[in-house]
């Protein structure tokens, strides 16, 4: 990084941000209980961003333009690719906005807990364990998995004096779980710890093994109408997110959202649980430097924060927050049981669960649904897709006691939405 | 007069210590390769939120990728730092961390992969290059159809116009294969957004080619083309779920081809047995209307036009689905050997320090004897679905989900003015392709997106079709 900061004065700019990340990774790829192949990983690579401010007509601006420096470039290559990104900010129009305050911490920081004393390569190795031990049979297994341990070391520094660093382990992936009787199916699951979890690796591929045993008994799509849908875990996030995108600076400087704080959000409540969300660090500081701590979102369905960098938050008049991707829900009414009512659909899992934070709208295809019968039996069923909107619906939302945990979400682990189109057989 | 793109002077100072790299695998083990790269790539986009001018690393970064086989499977190390002293370092994660985690467990048996003497270096060509026409031109091209737009249309709540290049270079040795490519393609969008309500709708078009700046010249039609797409999004009215006759613009025929079929036929998951296509080859999949092909060498270049794929094969023309039959899948080099075939050129990677997976390159049906019209008039009660934004692939089970903004109605053989949407296109893949009953005379193909593996691996691909008329079900 010295050498980037001497580039960036020797070529006469002033006002900069670097960031510098150093990758170390262990990634194992499984076909059955067989290792397909091994990968290492080890990559460097620094972004540097340069900033340029100009006038015209009595009018501030601050341009900027955005280059990689990577590892093999000579002295005279990152000087000519700083000037060049020096000129082309010349050309990005943009009102003035300051960099945030600068911060500046002795220590390296770290993003969660971590993986502590085990290596990329130990944590990799000890998950493709809980995988070769899982309680699969010739009937349901896991058909294949991908395995990322990885360690990243992330350091901030700009021209105002922030010089910040973290580490941030990472133990992420995805599996399949096949069931080839009475049909053959599968079900895909992704996972994603800021630890070494491995008890919720293995939590999550038993579900798989369960779900997939239902998938392969569903034989028909439900019928098209209305129905009261369970979603679960990452579905929930997914709908959530909503709220996340239309609260960001990112969404209400360009007016695409017209939120502002205090605002009631959710709306009249129709019966429904109200909101309260809060934002958490996923990382220990934002992209920009800026140190994140859990922020309300939403109080009582109003909201409480509007968030994102230091840009958009200069343009709006407010505390620049940093960005957050996390988010936390204090809420739950009813148990998972309670709300399997008669007539209640649980989507399990989708081929690919969408909501559209624009216009409200969320949409899947149902990969499997688990309908409850008058007798209270839950029938599998597999097929047909589910299209709501938000906006009618977010008055209604009922959420569980159960909790869910994941890398971008803690709270209950599933909502009762009512009055849902369902478009099947 | 076009030009072609010329290599990149970092690889051709690294490929001494490639070379040594390579040789020094070679002294330990029966095979060894190495793949490495050197990208050029900038995004412009100018919108609300101001204007944006960023390198990008999103598909390719300067690095390189080594493989080896040792005997019972493969090894890789993907790095950035390389010079002969650096060589002693790599060696060492080959011989402790990468066999210690190979020795965990059984590897999933591997032919030593084949290596075919081939020697050339080649290149794309480009009309106007993007980095001589400079940020300020670009810049302002952009800036100046997003004011017309909205200068034109004041009901617009907003027109993003976006614009970008990659230029990238590879080299790939091997103990027999010495490759060298170097190729520059570009994509860019109009999105327009427009407000009903609480909500916000948009339109979005693209447009995309294996070549230069010239791509610009195109940013007046997608912005035609997208204002015309938020009109009818906002005009849309929920749908009744059920089965429709429909006609697909050529861009939702290329997310059913890419979505829906394409996926499975990636011959990764044949041996995973992760594809019902695996059970299918020599069978009738579709009408005899169909036919689909793939290709890195196919003559309806873009976006993901190259002439080895990463793994040192060469890129191929591939038919997957003659007439209706399905008669082949497109396989990666490792996946080829595992099950005895011969690969297509289709083991790509995300970047150099991603695995290399099956993937689709330029993916489409051919095109038929129809016009739009008369397909349109061939309708007595249905849709002309338009706007993709979104699909998943199913290759085990071949359910579809493809998400359209909206469909413009058909009664009597005529558009009537009414939209629905937004719909989800669900229901059995082959059932969908069987429907087929008319094809249109012309292709286009759209290469403005990325393809994912799952929810990663993201790679440029484009895809496109004709018109097709088909019974599909809608929600």
């Amino acid at each position: 990084m010295e050498k980037i900061i001497r580039a960036m004065e020797k070529c006469g700019v002033s006002t900069w941000r670097l960031t510098r990340e150093h990758t170390q990774a262990v990634e194992l790829y499984y076909i059955r209980k067989q290792l397909d192949i091994p990968r290492v990983r080890e990559l460097s690579l620094v972004r540097a961003e340069v900033f340029r401010d100009f006038e015209e007509d009595g009018n501030k601006f601050r341009g900027s333009a955005e280059i990689f420096i990577e590892p093999g470039m000579t002295d005279d290559e990152i000087a000519g690719r700083i000037r060049d990104a020096y000129y082309a900010a010349s050309f990005v129009k943009n009102p003035f906005y300051e960099l945030p305050a600068p911060t500046a911490d002795g220590e390296v920081l770290r993003a969660g807990e971590g993986f502590g004393e085990m290596t990329p390569a130990a944590v990799a190795a000890a998950a493709g364990e809980v995988l070769l031990s899982g309680s699969g049979d010739d009937t349901a297994f896991i058909n294949s998995a991908e395995i990322f341990a990885s360690r990243r070391r992330v350091q901030i520094r700009d021209s105002k004096g922030t010089n910040v660093s973290y580490d941030a382990d990472s133990l992420s992936g995805e599996f399949v779980a096949q069931c080839i009787s009475p049909e053959d199916v599968e079900q895909f699951r992704q996972f994603s710890y800021q630890e070494a979890d491995l008890a919720s690796l293995r939590e999550k591929l038993e579900e798989g093994i369960r779900d997939v045993r239902l998938r392969s008994q569903a034989a028909a799509a439900p019928k098209t109408g209305k129905y009261d849908i369970i979603l679960t875990a990452e579905n929930l996030r997914e709908i959530l997110g909503f709220y996340l995108q239309r609260s960001s600076s990112a969404m209400i400087y360009p007016q695409y959202s017209t939120w502002k704080t205090g605002d009631n959000v959710q709306g009249e409540m129709g019966g429904g649980e109200r909101l309260n969300l809060t934002l958490q660090p996923t990382f220990p500081c934002s992209s920009e430097g800026i140190p994140l701590r859990p922020r309300p979102l939403l109080e009582d369905g109003k909201l409480c924060t509007i968030h994102g960098n230091s840009r958009n938050a200069y343009y709006l008049g407010i505390e620049p927050t940093g960005e957050y991707e996390k988010l936390s829900l204090d809420a739950g009414t009813l148990s998972l049981e309670e709300m399997r009512r008669p007539g209640t659909l649980e989507a399990v899992s989708f081929s690919d669960f969408q909501m559209d934070a624009m216009d409200g709208h969320f949409a899947g295809e149902l990969r499997l649904g688990l309908l409850t019968g008058e007798d209270g039996k839950r029938v599998p069923l597999t097929g047909g897709s589910i299209n709501g909107s938000l906006l009618d619906a977010q008055g209604k939302l009922i959420f569980s006691k159960e909790r869910y945990r994941d890398s971008a979400y803690e709270g209950p682990l599933a909502v009762l939405i009512p009055g849902v189109t369902v478009a099947g057989e | 007069m076009a030009s072609s793109v010329e290599s990149s002077s970092f690889l051709a100072q690294q490929k001494t210590a490639l070379r040594a790299l390579l040789d020094a695998l070679l002294e330990r083990y029966p095979y060894a390769c190495v793949l490495a790269s050197d990208v050029e790539a900038k995004n412009y986009s100018v919108s609300r939120s101001g204007i944006r001018i960023a390198e990008s690393r999103m598909f390719g970064r300067r690095g390189f990728t080594a493989r080896v086989y040792y005997g019972k499977g493969l090894l890789e190390y993907s790095g950035d730092r390389l010079s002969g002293e650096d060589i002693p370092g790599i060696l060492l994660y080959f011989e402790k961390t990468l066999q210690e985690a190979a020795d965990i467990s059984d590897q999933y048996p591997t032919p030593v992969p084949e290596d075919p003497p081939e020697v050339f270096s080649k290149a794309t060509t480009f009309e106007t290059d993007p980095r001589a026409l400079g940020d300020g031109e670009i810049t302002a091209r952009l800036t100046s159809v997003r004011e017309d737009m909205l200068s034109s249309q004041e009901s617009l709540l907003e027109c993003m116009v976006r614009y970008q290049y990659q230029v990238y270079h590879k080299i790939f040795l091997s103990k027999n294969r010495d490759l060298e490519q170097n190729v520059m393609y570009c994509d860019a969008a109009v999105i327009c957004l427009a407000r009903r309500g609480e909500q916000v709708k948009d339109g979005y078009y693209s447009s995309s080619l294996l070549g230069g700046a010239e791509l610009l010249d195109d940013l007046p039609r997608c912005a035609d083309e997208s204002f015309a797409a938020v009109q009818a999004a906002l005009i849309a009215e929920p749908l009744s779920p059920g089965e429709y006759d429909c006609i697909c613009t050529p861009a939702v025929t290329g997310i059913i081809v890419h979505e829906a079929f394409g996926h499975g036929v990636e011959m990764d998951m044949f041996v995973k047995d992760r594809a019902l296509a695996k059970s299918c080859m020599g069978t009738q999949i579709a009408s005899p209307l169909v036919t689909m092909k793939d290709g890195a060498a196919t003559s309806y270049e873009d976006v993901a036009t190259y002439f080895f794929d990463d793994e040192g094969n060469s890129a191929s023309d591939t038919v997957i689905i003659d007439k209706g039959i399905l008669v082949s899948g497109i396989c990666d080099g490792v996946s080829a050997s595992r099950l005895g075939t011969k690969p297509t050129g289709n083991g790509r990677r995300e970047s150099v320090d991603h695995k290399a997976y099956t993937r689709m390159t330029n993916t489409f049906f051919t095109e038929g004897e129809s016009t739009p019209e008369e397909m349109i008039r061939s309708v007595e009660d249905g849709l002309l679905l338009d706007c993709p934004t979104s699909g998943m692939e199913d290759p085990k089970n071949w359910g579809i989900q493809c998400m359209v903004s909206f469909g413009r109605e058909i009664k009597h053989g005529e558009l009537t003015g009414k939209v629905y949407g937004p719909l989800v296109l669900t229901g059995y893949v082959p059932d969908l392709l069987r429907s087929i009953s008319m094809v249109s005379d012309k292709v286009e193909h759209f290469g403005a997106g990325a393809c994912g593996k799952g929810w990663k691996e993201w790679v440029k691909v484009s895809d496109g079709g004709p018109y097709i008329r088909a019974r599909i079900r809608l929600g």
